[in-house]
This record gives C-alpha cells, structure tokens and sequence, in this order.
C-alpha cells in the first residue's frame, strides 16, 4: 500500500512540474514572439520616417502611427524634435530625430530611435531618400541609446 | 545405550541443530513472519513474494516507465519546439534585412497579393521568395542571368502562413502565427519607377 502512495505522489509530482514547464514555456514563447513583432513594427516606422522631411514632419508622424497602430493591438507612438548642430567648420547639419515606442496595453516594448540628415545646405542628396541621410538604432530592452547603428 | 532406544528421536523441548528434522515433529513449527520461510505439512515453503505482491509490483514499475517515457517525450518535444522557435525569430530579422534590400531594388510592376512562388525583378537579376509549408521555410534564391548568385533557407515558426503583398509602394511580408493573434509584419519601401501602376 506504501508503495502505492510513494508512487502515486511520484506521478503526481512529475505531472505537475511538467504542466508548469510547459506552462511557462509557452508564456515565453509568446512574449517573444510578442516582442519581435513589436520590434519589426519599429523598423517598419523606421522605413517609412525616411520620407519624412523638415515640412511635413508633423502630419508625416501621424500618418505613420495610424497606420502601424492598426494590427495586433500595438500602440505605435512617435514623437520627433529637429536639431541644427553648428559645427565648427561653419557648415551646419540639421535634421530630425524620431523616437518610436511600440508599447500593448501601455507597456513599452520596443523603443527605437532613427534620424533623417539634411545636407547643410538643406538640399537633399539625390536617389530616393528625400530627407537626406538617415541613421537608425533601436532599443532592444528600454535601456538609454548611445550609439548609432 | 540400550536406554536410548526409547527416547524419542527429537527432544521436542530443545532445538536439535545439524540433526536431520522429523517433518512429523517440525510440521508444528511456523514462522510469525511470512516473508520467512515456512513449513506446512512437511514441505519446505522457499522465502520470496507472493503473486500478488509481484504483480502489483510490476504494475507500478509498468505505470512509472510509461510516465517517464511521456515525461520525456513531452520535455524533448518542448525542446525542440523551442529550438525552432527561436531560430525563426532569429532567422525573421534576416529575412527583414534581405526583404528591405530587395524591395529598394524593386521596380512596382503590380499591387495586391503576390503567389508564391514571389518573383521580384531586379535591374541585372532577380529574386524569388519561395514558401515550402512543409518543413516551414522561406526560400530566397537571387538569380544573374541563368546563374544562382545566392540561395539563403530562412525558418519560419511551424503553422505560420506567410503572404507577400504590395501596396503603396511597400512590399509587404506578413507572418500570421498560430492562433492568428500575432502577426510578423515586415514592410520594404520599393522602388519608384516608370512602370509604377
């Protein structure tokens, strides 16, 4: 009878676990594939924000955000401020820098940052990126950017 | 001597070691452990386990090996599952990069929902993407003329139903996921041309 019950809490024992690890297993599974759609919502608004220019930043944002906010219930924020960095040459570099926040139900989840550089002269480069040069990175964990991709 | 001859062969009142046992006299003796060896009727019972003791036995040591062996199938399983899992994930942000490339290099020739196989033109060469739902992978496959420049195998999570389209000037891959609550979205922005429709 002993036998019974030691083996019996055994099974019962293994079962458990298994059903929390598979448990487990699947909540992380879909976090991440949660986190990489919200990673590829950013470097889609990456894409689009480099036809964004000086003139029609504003609207541009907008437009973006409505779009990307659609699918799968990811908020797309983007917020944008235009720097003009005077070097010491003279010449000036001025463009726009874009912060993209993908969160679902307010929580953040990919923050991403991209900057459109217009030439000094404020002429765009010839081929098809209207707004200049542009440079991207992105935030993988919340964490301050330092650096340019 | 000659007293001995009616003595009884076994004094019934002290053991008798190393002498042969009468099974008349011995018949009376038993064990209070039954895992002991027992005498009935004059025949010697060996120690061991009953029938149904090893039967139930054996059925627990069945029912323990069955589990098991379904434990481990589920954790192996679950393994590989998560293998495939994260190497799609891995192999989604290469497909990104590859897809983004190959969209800036695209001339817009029609909208809407592309089949697979999906051929995007090129100015000296061309790519197609191709879908094999049977082992869940993305082909893509750049090609110079008559000659394959580039062959890349990207996995995709298994259920997934990946589906190309243009519109706007986007090229668009979508990755429904099983249960159709996430979707991968990769958007490439494509060339402007003169033979944009």
């Amino acid at each position: 009878m002993i036998e019974c019950v030691i083996a019996s809490v055994i099974l019962a024992s293994c079962s458990i676990a298994l059903v929390k690890w598979t448990q487990s297993a699947n909540q992380l599974k879909r976090q991440a594939n949660t986190h990489t759609a919200a990673v590829l919502i950013a470097d889609n608004a990456k894409q689009r924000l480099k036809k964004a220019t000086l003139a029609n930043a504003a609207a541009f944002v907008k437009d973006v955000e409505s779009d990307l906010s659609k699918p799968q219930g990811f908020e797309v924020t983007i917020s944008h401020t235009e720097f003009n960095d005077q070097r010491e040459s003279g010449s000036a570099q001025r463009g726009l820098h874009f912060k993209i926040t993908v969160s679902q139900e307010e929580t953040p989840i990919a923050v991403a940052h991209c900057w459109n550089l217009l030439m000094p002269d404020n002429v765009p480069p010839s081929g098809n990126d209207p707004a200049g040069t542009s440079a991207t990175t992105t935030e993988q964990d919340g964490g301050p950017v330092d650096g340019i991709e | 001597m000659a007293s001995n001859k009616n003595l009884p062969h076994v004094n019934q009142g002290e053991p008798q070691y190393g002498k042969a046992r009468d099974p008349a006299v011995t018949s009376t003796v038993q064990s209070k452990n039954p895992h002991h060896a027992t005498r009935r009727n004059g025949l010697r019972q060996a120690a061991g386990y009953t029938l149904l003791e090893t039967l139930i036995t054996l059925s627990l040591l069945t029912t323990l090996a069955v589990a098991s062996v379904t434990i481990i199938n589920s954790l192996t399983q679950e393994g590989i599952e998560s293998a495939h899992g994260r190497q799609s994930r891995r192999d989604i942000h290469r497909i990104a990069n590859f897809l983004r490339d190959d969209a800036a290099r695209t001339t817009i020739t029609n909208t809407g929902t592309l089949a697979w196989p999906v051929t995007l033109p090129h100015d000296s060469s061309q790519t197609v993407y191709d879908w094999n739902e049977t082992d869940s992978t993305l082909t893509r496959t750049e090609t110079a003329g008559e000659q394959t420049t580039q062959t890349e195998r990207f996995l995709l999570p298994k259920g997934s139903e990946p589906q190309m389209n243009t519109a706007d000037a986007l090229l668009t891959l979508q990755v429904t996921l099983t249960g159709g609550n996430t979707s991968w979205v990769i958007e490439g922005m494509m060339k402007q041309g003169e033979s944009e429709q």
